[in-house]
């Protein structure tokens, strides 16, 4: 009875509003127009324009056209505002029925107090009510040719949100850090939103462990109108647990009315590898069978101990190429609104690894990406008071990658972990097995690229928003959305592929497959209330309530040993194994704001959030996050004009937000471990019911200043940050049976830092405008308490990685061996002192390897208190005796220029520094100096080496030979970080790009709206301190990577990592 | 028109309608793995016992890999050098990336036994059924087993509980965790006996026997070795070893057994797959220097046949799974861990240190017997021969290095300032992971 009723009420009401719509659009007219920049007259992309508080908006196409639909007859302010501009406003009557014409042009204005800005907020505020720092990013640099993606969208344009990119890989996906890191064992990633739901930013899983794509850069940059950011604690606590790290919120384009609008955009790149960073490859004949492969394989005649090099990093290498197409239309009617984008992009990495070797019939790797994208908004205003908005978005995305990072197996590794003098091609006495490059252990370069791993990913995202104005001040608002990625990995070694009768691992064949299924579902409802008190108080109350639901799936499989070549499935294998991981995590919370204004210029915010989440421990049920904030305009409070300082707003805020432990961290829990004798469990978690969310409380303050009639601006912000209840994964005494690291609130991190920008029009004139910016970030952090656990190093017992977590010091310094700083730093009988020169000289009377003496070191990297039984190589007092420094840099920031000169003509550059107290770890270049076995490949550590093993050399130039390895090359076990962690202050040129747009009378010929042409470019070029022995100060073994100490921390170490290319784009956008 | 209270309410009303279902839905359980609640269980019984096996077999090949590395059994070939520091006879650093990771192994080897024998305990006198009594004297053999690893392999080592730290035992004390082994093994021999089984008294007689004898080994050479009287007293060791082999074929092992439906052997994949480590190059398998991983022969001779030694062929060709031992080879090698022959050469020692050569011979013989060599008949010097027997008969059984030390054999790999050179009979340690997170040791 009550359905029948139910379904009555709703065939009744979709009846009434299919009849009342005509009736209700005779009561309403249309505004378009054109905007354009005051200055320049050049049309305005993007712009937002609407009519307050109806809700009625639109955004301005490529040739800043705009239609508003369904405008109530009257007198309405057509409002019109883009970022970088001052908002616009014009009154304009709508008389029932007809179109009326509104032309807007705006002047560019460094300060942008009017900005609607969403995120932090709750609903739509303008930025100068809230006293907490927001940033917005326009997204129109993704449609010039030196952005191609979110990340890079994103990178260097804020201070404070470091965008680090993984290495040189193609498809390699960027970590983002927002003020530093928030957690000691969390994901330190921000969360992010896309038109208010959640989506998910972990890592892909995938088989190339430090080559995974950033799911970021599953949007399509087309779709995206603009990007949001909230830094830290004291903006994000409306977002409560999982925010502390900020929030990233992505405001997708909605359709505009009107007829259909396409655009078309083409991208062709060129990738180059950039080889000066990169050291050639020497070596020198140790016997006279090595004269004879060195003559066989190189064609070189050399001597014994002469030193000599082969250029062979430029046959590893040509030039790649990258490709995008992307297509969007735009349209509409009064009631329904589309955009539609779609893009493809292919690239194929500069990395030519498989051309260096014959096809046998093998698949050979390579560097390769694809990626589909595909995005579908609508909006529909059935009725006057209501306004449904679906998003949706899907991306397919295929990428293969070199087995790469710290692996043995590794392709780049064992083209450059190699001994030219081992390298040989015909099998023979002196050449037991082929081994083109002379790799020194496991693998031949040849054999390393018939590994194939694979990724593809599909992701989509869907949501449904509800907006509903029952009556002017009060609004509701509902959000439904899900997030889902499905992924699946393979890794492959087909039946064989020791061709060179080398490597000895899964020599039948090997193939791993697995599948990892996310969903994220996101419910969000919120009601508004607004209110105005007399004349001068303002009042916003905002309620809400938030549910997020996430559940992870992970299924894999492994087949080794085949029987035959030819097959490529996991169950050809003879050999078999399956594993299952199931992981949810569900988290609601609701929220309360409440703003207060004082006459326009002064506002106080202040509201909670409380959350339960299923991985809190039985101790705790909820967490709570409260907040406060001011901003007050004094230059509107006192009626202050004056052309220097034209606008100044203060602000502060106070807040928290948390971070959640893992899902199921807080069971005691023991894991099936089967033996030959039946089904068995082992320890696994030694779990912790007192767990709960990591808190952490920001407090920030700063100021705005306009100058110059806001042609120019300058910003500042103080902020800092403690988190308490740090969760630590804390290692409790492995001899209590649980070895694995329990998380535990145990710590107290404590990080402080300014934000500073400042940007400006130097000039402007018709034909000629100059803007200048400059930003910059300042970051200090520490770890004021571990709770007593231990100190923490990242990559377990892996000596080689030398960063640690120590009270006391910024998370992920540096600790290691430090050569001593005296004039014979050798240690040549295990005393640990320094030999006098005689006694040096004496010992240098014969040939000597560097393996058969130590450096003079102040401190080691592992021993305990020096015993004589360790004293030829310790000489120190621990692990974490030398500070060696940190990863982080005490500044961040970029400088850059816009110049639009001759009305269509537009150039932007940008670059990036890092300066300032922190160090990078080449690990790579560790190895290549050092190790005897797949190293000593370097013109100066093989200079020095063929001087000290040369039995004609005397016994001065063979001490200095060695005074000089023990200062420049010695490294590795049990020295590890010795003379390879050093300063890295660097500066990149990221962007540049010049843009011409080409007159609109001209495209018109044509029948387009508009045409653009761009070329430009990425990582043009680094400039790096002297003292840093790296490739690239960017380049980080640990990639796109999600949690965990060696993710968070495990920074600025580059194992076998590639530099990042330059890019050269071309690009070609017309619209119609 | 909505009134004011109705509007106040409708926050509440959403958050209300959110919580509601919210207590279920925050109710998530871990569908992977095993509470503690359910390890209680005597249905879980047989599972505990089978996670010691598998933990013991786990912990012994990660342990024996390092400590055989520093004898004179395994070389490193590879690339990560710390493996090199072993090599060379570097034992006592803590901070050794491999004995480091080694440990942790063998202490949940050593709690997870442990545990075993407790919940067992209960269970058995709670349901005293057959099936139930033969995992008890499983789990004792299991407890057994690891307290010998660790009294021949740890310098020290510590016995704590979950969370709850205790001291180390102090290197003087080492002999008390031999003790614990034995007692252990006596156990797990009354009720093996107690239920006939035949390969559950085998195993735990012949274990008992090697505690026993390592046991004695070990006072052998703490604190530091006497060389000039290497050879044991150990009549408990004897009597178990001939109780053995009263009942098995001299051909008889109890191995510890790896396969790809349970774990992979840690020392086989290395050796065999990554490459990182081979068979010792100088004294016992011959390689081309320029693809070392590549067997292509014995080197280690017969000192009567001066042939290369079947023994080591045999090894080989079980270790890499073909009779090829040129080829990379399984990662699921056995391990064995008590053998026929090692009772044989248990009662050899014996037999000569006493100087009863008649048994001496016997026994010997019946070790090379076995594999076709000829007798030995006092060729060369009966020590000589005890010694050698042991290195070819036992060879990767986990009792080289306490041979070495007792016998005052010197690996030539080994620095002259080396912990092993310098401060002979040094066992492994207490390393970093320990020393740092237990409150009770000192930290690195």
């Amino acid at each position: 009875m009550m359905r029948t009723r139910m379904l009555r009420s709703t065939v009744l009401g979709s009846l009434y509003l299919v009849l009342a719509l005509p009736l209700a659009a005779q009561q309403t007219g249309r505004v378009q127009g054109r905007v354009i920049d005051a200055a320049t007259n050049r049309p305005l992309v993007g712009v937002q324009v609407f009519i307050p508080p109806t809700g009625i908006g639109n955004l301005t196409d490529s040739d800043g056209r705009y239609l508003l639909q369904s405008v109530p007859a009257g007198t309405h302010s057509v409002t019109a505002q883009r970022i970088g501009y001052r908002q616009a406003v014009q009154e304009v009557t709508v008389p029932a029925g007809a179109l009326v014409t509104v032309d807007l042009s705006l002047s560019q204005t460094a300060i942008a107090l009017d900005e609607i800005v969403v995120t932090g907020a709750g609903m739509g505020t303008e930025r100068r009510k809230l006293g907490n720092s927001i940033v917005s990013i326009n997204a129109d640099r993704a449609n010039t040719a030196s952005v191609s993606d979110v990340s890079q969208l994103l990178a260097g344009r804020e201070p404070g949100v470091a965008v680090l990119p993984s290495g040189g890989y193609t498809g390699q996906g960027a970590r983002i850090r927002i003020r530093g890191s928030s957690s000691l064992s969390q994901n330190n990633e921000p969360v992010i939103y896309v038109d208010g739901i959640r989506v998910d930013n972990t890592a892909f899983s995938s088989q190339t462990p430090q080559g995974g794509a950033s799911k970021l850069d599953d949007i399509p940059p087309e779709s995206i109108e603009r990007i949001e950011v909230l830094k830290g604690a004291a903006a994000a606590t409306l977002y409560g647990t999982e925010a502390s790290n900020g929030v990233i919120q992505i405001f997708t384009k909605k359709g505009r009315a009107g007829a259909p609008r396409f655009t078309v955009q083409v991208d062709q790149t060129a990738i180059d590898m950039p080889l000066n960073r990169v050291e050639p490859l020497w070596d020198f004949a140790y016997s006279d069978d090595d004269i004879t492969r060195i003559q066989d394989r190189w064609g070189l005649n050399v001597d014994l101990y002469e030193p000599f090099t082969v250029d062979l990093l430029p046959t590893y290498f040509d030039t790649g190429h990258h490709q995008a197409y992307s297509v969007s239309v735009t349209g509409g009617s009064e009631f329904v609104n589309y955009f539609v984008t779609g893009r493809f992009t292919d690239e194929d990495g500069p990395a030519a690894f498989g051309d260096l070797f014959p096809d046998i019939g093998l698949e050979k790797i390579n560097d390769t990406q694809t990626r589909a994208q595909a995005a579908a908004n609508i909006v529909v205003s059935p009725i006057e008071k209501v306004r449904i908005g679906v998003n949706t978005m899907y991306s397919e995305m295929n990428q293969t990658t070199p087995n790469n990072g710290n692996n043995i197996y590794g392709v780049w590794p064992n083209l450059t972990q190699t001994h030219l003098r081992l390298a040989c091609g015909e099998v023979g006495p002196l050449c037991p097995k082929e081994n083109l490059y002379g790799t020194g252990a496991f693998i031949t370069a040849n054999e390393s690229i018939y590994q194939i791993p694979e990724t593809e990913a599909n992701h989509f995202t869907g949501s449904v928003n509800v907006n509903y104005t029952p009556i002017t001040p009060l609004r509701l608002d509902g959000t439904f959305g899900i997030d889902f990625v499905n992924e699946s990995g393979t890794f492959f070694r087909p039946f064989g592929w020791n061709v060179n009768e080398y490597v000895t691992a899964h020599v039948e064949g090997l193939r791993f497959i697995s599948e990892q299924r996310i969903r994220v579902v996101t419910a969000d409802f919120k009601a508004s209330w607004e209110a105005r008190f007399a004349d001068d108080i303002t009042n916003r109350l905002l309620a809400g309530s938030q549910g997020f639901l996430r559940q992870a799936t992970t299924r894999n499989g492994t087949g080794v040993r085949f029987p035959g070549p030819g097959l490529e499935v996991a169950g050809a294998g003879a050999d078999q194994f399956i594993g299952e991981f199931w992981n949810r995590n569900t988290q609601v919370g609701v929220y309360l704001d409440n703003q207060v204004g004082w006459r326009d210029w002064a506002f106080l915010t202040a509201g909670a959030r409380w959350d339960a989440n299923s991985a809190f421990g039985e101790a705790f049920n909820t967490a709570f996050y409260p907040k406060l904030n001011a901003s007050i305009l004094p230059t509107q409070a006192f009626g202050w004009t004056s052309d220097t300082f034209s606008t100044i707003r203060l602000r502060a805020a106070i807040g928290k937000s948390g971070l959640q432990p893992s899902s199921f961290a807080k069971f005691t829990t023991y894991e099936p471990q089967p033996s030959t004798e039946g089904p068995g469990v082992r320890p696994d978690n030694l779990g912790n019911q007192n767990l709960r969310a990591e808190v952490a409380t920001e407090i920030e303050a700063g100021a705005e200043v306009g100058l110059f009639n806001d042609r120019a601006s300058f910003n500042i912000t103080y902020w800092t940050a403690d988190v308490q209840d740090a969760i630590v994964s804390r290692q409790f005494a492995v001899s209590g049976g649980f070895i694995n690291r329990q998380l535990d609130n145990i710590g107290e991190l404590h990080k402080h830092g300014v934000d500073l920008g400042a940007q400006g029009t130097v000039y402007e004139s018709r034909n000629l405008s100059i803007n200048l910016f400059v930003n910059g970030a300042y970051l200090q952090q520490e770890i004021t308490d571990m709770g007593g656990a231990p100190a923490l190093k990242t990559g377990g017992s892996y000596s080689r990685y030398r960063q640690y977590l120590v009270e006391g010091f910024a998370p992920g310094s540096f600790f290691g061996a430090k050569t001593a700083d005296v004039a014979i730093p050798l240690n040549l009988d295990g005393s640990c002192t320094e030999p006098s020169r005689d006694d040096a000289l004496a010992y240098f009377a014969v040939a000597r390897d560097p393996g058969e003496f130590k450096p003079l070191v102040v401190a080691n990297s592992g021993f305990g208190t020096p015993t004589s039984g360790l004293a030829s190589h310790n000489c120190g007092e621990g692990s974490l005796a030398t500070y060696l420094g940190k990863s982080t840099p005490d500044w961040q920031g970029t400088v850059g220029f816009n110049l639009g000169f001759l009305g269509n003509f537009e150039v932007n550059s940008l670059w990036e520094f890092k300066l300032g107290n922190f160090v990078s770890h080449d690990l790579s270049g560790e190895f290549r100096r050092t190790h005897a076995g797949i190293g000593r490949n370097t013109e100066n550590c093989v200079k020095l080496l063929s001087v000290m093993r040369n039995p004609s050399s005397t016994a001065d130039a063979r001490l200095e030979s060695a005074i000089d390895w023990a200062n420049q090359c010695e490294g590795l076990a049990p020295l590890d970080g010795i003379n390879s962690i050093n300063p890295a202050d660097h500066v990149r040129w990221r962007e540049l790009s010049v843009t011409y747009r080409v007159p609109t009378p001209f495209v018109a010929r044509f029948g387009l709206a508009s045409a653009q042409l761009s070329v430009g470019a990425r990582n043009l070029a680094l400039w790096v301190n002297d003292a840093y022995t790296g490739m690239d100060p960017e380049a980080v073994t640990n990639g796109r990577c999600d949690a965990g100490l060696d993710c968070n921390f495990l920074d600025n170490t580059d194992l076998w990592q590639l530099p990042i290319p330059r890019r050269i784009t071309f690009s070609t956008r017309v619209s119609f | 028109m909505m009134t004011n209270r109705s509007i106040r309410l409708v926050p509440a009303l959403v958050a209300g309608l959110i919580l509601m279902p919210a207590c279920d839905i925050l109710d998530v359980n871990n569908p992977n793995n095993l509470t503690e609640e359910s390890i209680g269980a005597a249905t879980a019984a047989n599972a505990l016992v089978n996670g010691a096996v598998a933990q013991n077999a786990r912990g012994i090949a990660t342990q024996w890999l390092g400590y055989l590395i520093a004898t004179d059994e395994i070389v490193w070939i590879g690339s990560r050098d710390a493996w090199g520091q072993l090599d060379q006879g570097f034992v006592s650093n803590p901070a050794n990336e491999f004995t480091d990771a080694a440990f942790p192994q063998v202490a949940q080897a050593r709690w997870l036994a442990d545990l075993a024998v407790t919940t067992l305990d209960g269970h058995a006198a709670e349901t005293p059924t057959n099936a139930m009594l033969t995992d008890r004297a499983r789990a004792y053999l299991q407890a057994g087993i690891i307290y010998t690893v660790i009294g021949e392999t740890q310098e020290d080592f510590a016995f704590s509980n979950k969370d709850e730290a205790k001291p180390a035992v102090g290197p003087a004390q080492m002999a008390t965790v031999f003790d614990q082994a034995i007692s252990y093994l006596d156990d797990a021999v009354t009720f093996a006996q107690a239920l006939s089984d035949d390969a559950l008294i085998n195993r735990s007689l012949a274990m008992r026997a090697r505690a026993r004898h390592s046991r004695a080994q070990w006072a052998k050479i703490k604190p530091t070795p006497n060389t000039a009287d290497p050879l044991v007293d150990a009549a408990g060791a004897v009597s178990d070893a001939l109780a053995v082999l009263a009942r098995v074929g001299d051909d008889w092992r109890y191995q510890i057994e790896f396969s790809s439906s349970t774990l992979s052997n840690y020392m086989a994949s290395e050796i065999n797959s990554r490459g990182e480590q081979q068979f010792d190059t100088t004294s016992v398998v011959l390689v081309n220097a320029a693809a070392p991983k590549t067997i292509l022969g014995i080197k280690l001779m017969d000192p009567i046949d001066d042939i290369p030694d079947p023994r080591i062929l045999s090894f080989l060709q079980e270790w890499k799974g073909d009779t090829n031992i040129g080829i990379a080879g399984s990662v699921y090698s056995p391990l064995t861990i008590v053998s026929a022959k090692h009772m044989h050469l248990i009662v050899a020692e014996d037999a000569l240190r006493d100087s009863d050569m008649t048994t001496f011979a016997t026994h010997i013989n019946a070790v090379r017997a076995e594999d076709g060599l000829t007798d030995w008949a006092a060729q060369i010097p009966a020590l000589d021969m005890l010694i050698y027997e042991r290195r070819a008969a036992l060879f990767v059984t986990g009792v080289r290095m306490l041979d070495m030390y007792r016998f005052g054999i010197t690996d030539p790999l080994w620095a002259p300032q080396s912990d092993m050179v310098e401060t002979p009979g040094v066992l492994l340690p207490i390393t970093c992971i320990e020393k740092d997170s237990n409150p009770e040791i000192p930290d690195c």
